[in-house]
This record gives structure tokens, sequence and C-alpha cells, in this order.
């Protein structure tokens, strides 16, 4: 017994330094998806008030570019909408409900230069946003939610190892998956074209609507490269982001109304 | 006449996190490289304090930074590694005068700060993108990283040492 206590005494600090690397490394990488969320979520609501008075402060700076913006996407959105007022259109309320709602909000922390970048944005279940629905801003894509906390909730960007979203190139039907290689935070790229789509440069890459977090035609990048994998059949096409992901502003989060009926039909049809 | 009153130690700490969570982490320096600069814990942070206490301090340093920057425990299980291989670390570089119990790494030659603090950034980084990466297939990307981020990381800790540290006299 005397033995077992003088190891411990004698091997104090190599002991004390194990447990806390083990325990950093169990957090940094752990798979276990409800201990990680409740884990991210606790931390999200702590550092979630933090944020939200840093940028309270850092918001009245960017007011004159905020309000340039909004008056700029306000000019967009009437042209839309004079455009959709002409005569002739049905314009029944009851038909012009769409599947996609619209929640608007901000984002307190960005991070992009890291491997697995996560945001933190101003929503949470309390405004009714909740695990699985994209967000998006003005100029495309941002990413997922994928822990929502009560007030908060952490968003997986697109430049996330494991980031994997459906799109397709505009004016075709070749779909493919938009993954990042975490190199430069405005560049992603896009897997699984067949070499037999006509791809150029400078072609416009949308989102696929093939899931049910985004709807289709949500805009993305362009084609800056493209080149055969080894394998031969497939591009491995390299896409310059719409988006500045250093310089988000305003953000969306899309709520799929019909999302519990899609995955009721799905779950039916695995079985 | 005393002027590391061990007051001095909290504020210092409590500024760096600040520092590095508001003002370095959202900086995009070439549009990628964020600076860690709170590395240069390893250098305000005495040196033949009681061991124990000094891994503890890494590892709660590490967490608040962790959560403030949402990334799990990665700077947490880094600063650890970090605080553990400190004394190693100094041996090497400041080599007999470190055993001394008045060794004090604001008087080593300047040769051997800069030394320390280059070896401690690099050593931090490459953990630290190996373990965000946490797979051997992306040794190029974390090499990569290591060498671009650690070398601003080392230019800016160089220049919050010169503000931190007291005036000579």
């Amino acid at each position: 017994m005397q033995r077992i206590i003088d190891f411990f005494l004698g091997n104090k600090l190599r002991l004390l330094f194990w447990f806390y690397l083990l325990i950093g490394i169990g957090l940094t990488t752990s798979q276990n998806l409800y201990f990680k969320s409740s884990y991210l979520n606790t931390s999200g609501q702590i550092s979630g008030g933090i944020h939200l008075f840093f940028s309270g402060i850092g918001d009245y700076f960017s007011l004159a570019a905020e309000n340039k913006f909004l008056s700029e996407q306000n000019k967009v959105l009437l042209e839309r909408l004079t455009a959709l007022e002409k005569p002739g259109l049905n314009q029944n309320p009851a038909e012009l409900k769409k599947n996609f709602e619209y929640i608007n909000g901000r984002i307190l922390k960005n991070s992009f230069t890291g491997i697995d970048n996560y945001l933190t944005l101003s929503l949470g279940k309390k405004d009714s946003v909740f695990t699985d629905m994209g967000v998006v801003n003005e100029k495309g894509l941002l990413g997922i939610i994928e822990f929502s906390g009560n007030s908060f909730s952490t968003v997986q960007s697109i430049l996330h190892s494991k980031s994997k979203i459906n799109v397709k190139v505009k004016g075709t039907d070749y779909f493919g998956s938009l993954i990042w290689d975490g190199k430069k935070p405005n560049r992603v790229q896009l897997t699984d074209i067949p070499d037999l789509a006509p791809i150029k440069k400078g072609d416009t890459i949308i989102s696929g609507g093939m899931s049910s977090i985004f709807p289709e035609n949500i805009l993305i990048g362009t084609v800056e490269d493209f080149e055969l994998t080894a394998a031969k059949n497939y591009y491995l096409i390299q896409v310059r982001l719409f988006n500045d992901m250093q310089n988000i502003g305003p953000v969306y989060v899309i709520k799929n109304r019909f999302k519990k009926e899609i995955k009721a039909v799905e779950n039916n049809s695995d079985e | 006449m005393n002027r590391e009153l061990p007051i001095y130690l909290p504020i210092k700490v409590i500024l760096l996190i600040l520092i590095q969570a508001f003002i370095f982490s959202k900086m995009a320096l070439f549009g990628f490289i964020s600076p860690m600069i709170y590395i240069i814990l390893l250098y305000i942070y005495p040196t033949h304090k009681n061991r124990s206490l000094w891994i503890t301090w890494g590892f709660l340093f590490g967490l608040c930074l962790d959560i403030l920057l949402d990334t799990l425990a990665l700077h947490a299980t880094v600063l650890v590694f970090m605080a553990y291989l400190r004394p190693k670390v100094m041996r090497v570089i400041f080599g007999l005068n470190f055993e001394q119990k008045s060794f004090r790494i604001q008087q080593a030659p300047i040769a051997q700060r800069y030394a320390f603090i280059a070896t401690a950034v690099f050593l931090h980084h490459l953990v630290y993108f190996g373990l965000e990466a946490f797979s051997w297939s992306k040794w190029m990307l974390v090499l990569e990283k290591t060498f671009t981020t650690g070398l601003f990381s080392f230019i800016f800790s160089l220049l919050l040492i010169t503000l931190l540290s007291p005036k000579k006299k």
C-alpha cells in the first residue's frame, strides 16, 4: 500500500499531465454526438453572452456600411417584387405560401482560419431555430446548424472538413458534393461531377435542392478551375465562393415547413 | 522596486485571453492566418513555481479560450502539453542558467529568448493543427498551417512581450 502511495506521490506531475491531456483529447475528438452537443451548448450559452456584448460595441462602427448594404438589398427585392406583380400572374395568397420560411439573425462569432470552422448565431430554440436547418445570407450559402441552444446556436460552416453539401451546376442536371480542403476560405471543392458534364470556367454553382435543408437555386460560387481525378471518371472542381466568409453581415435561417413530413416519408421508404 | 507583484499576473492572463479571443482570433491576415499569441503565457509565467499548479492553470486558461472560440478543448490540450514540456525546452535553450533558482527568463540573452519563443510557437502550432486535423493524411496541410500561422504568431508575440514587459531603468 505504502508503495502505491509513494508511486502516486513521486509521479504526481506526470500523472496530472496525463490526466489533463486525456480529458483534453477526449473532449476534442469525442464522436459521441449527445455529449458533444451538450458540451458545445453549455459553452455556447456562456460565450454567446460575452460575444453579444462585444459585437454590440463593434456594431456601431459598421452601421454606415450595413445601412448601405440593406438599402441595396431592398432595391433588389423591390425589383423582384415588381417583376412578380405583373398582371396575369396568379396571386392567390394560399398558393404563394412557400415551403421555406426565412428567420433573420446575425453572426456573433465567425471563424474561417481553422480546419473545422464554426459560427455562433444569435438565434436559438426560442426563435424556433433547430438542428439541421440551413443558414444563408444575401450572397449565398453559409452552413448548417449543428447544435441549437435556447438563445444561441452553433453553425457548421461550409469551411469544415466534414461539410458535404448537395449542389449542381446551373443550367444542367449534374449534381455533386461540395467539400472543403481546409486551405483558402474563399475557395471550396466540388466533387462527384461525371466527366460527361459540360464544365467550363465561370459556370455558376447553386444548391441542388436534393435535401430538405436548402431550397434549390441558392447561389454558391463560380467554377475557377477544374481537373479530372486520378480515376478519370469525375471532375475535381475548384469553386470560388460568392460569399466573403470573413465579412458575413445579416444572415437568414431557412426553415422547411414540410421537413417532418419529408423525414417521415423517407423513413417509411427505408423500412 | 517590486516590479513582479503577484497581482499583475492574473490581470495579464485575463488581458491575454481577451486580446486573443476578440482581436487576434478575429484577424485574417492574407485571408487565412489568425495568429495565436496567447503562447506568451509560457514566457510571462514565473519559472520556478509549483509545477502541478502551472499545468492546472494551463488547462484552465486553455479551456477559457475554448469556450470563447468554440474549439471543444483544443487550446486546453495543447497548453497542458506545452506547460509540461516548458521546463524541458528551457533546459535545452537556456542550459545551466535555467537550473539556478534566481533564473529569470526576462534576464536571459536576447537570442536565447527569441529562440525559446520560436520553439514554443512551433511546437504549439504543430500540436494544435495536428490535433485539429486529427488524421495522418492531412500532414501537408498541418505543416503548411504551422509555418504560415507560426511566423505571424512569432512576430506578434515578440511585439506583445515588448509591450507587456516592465520598463528597464
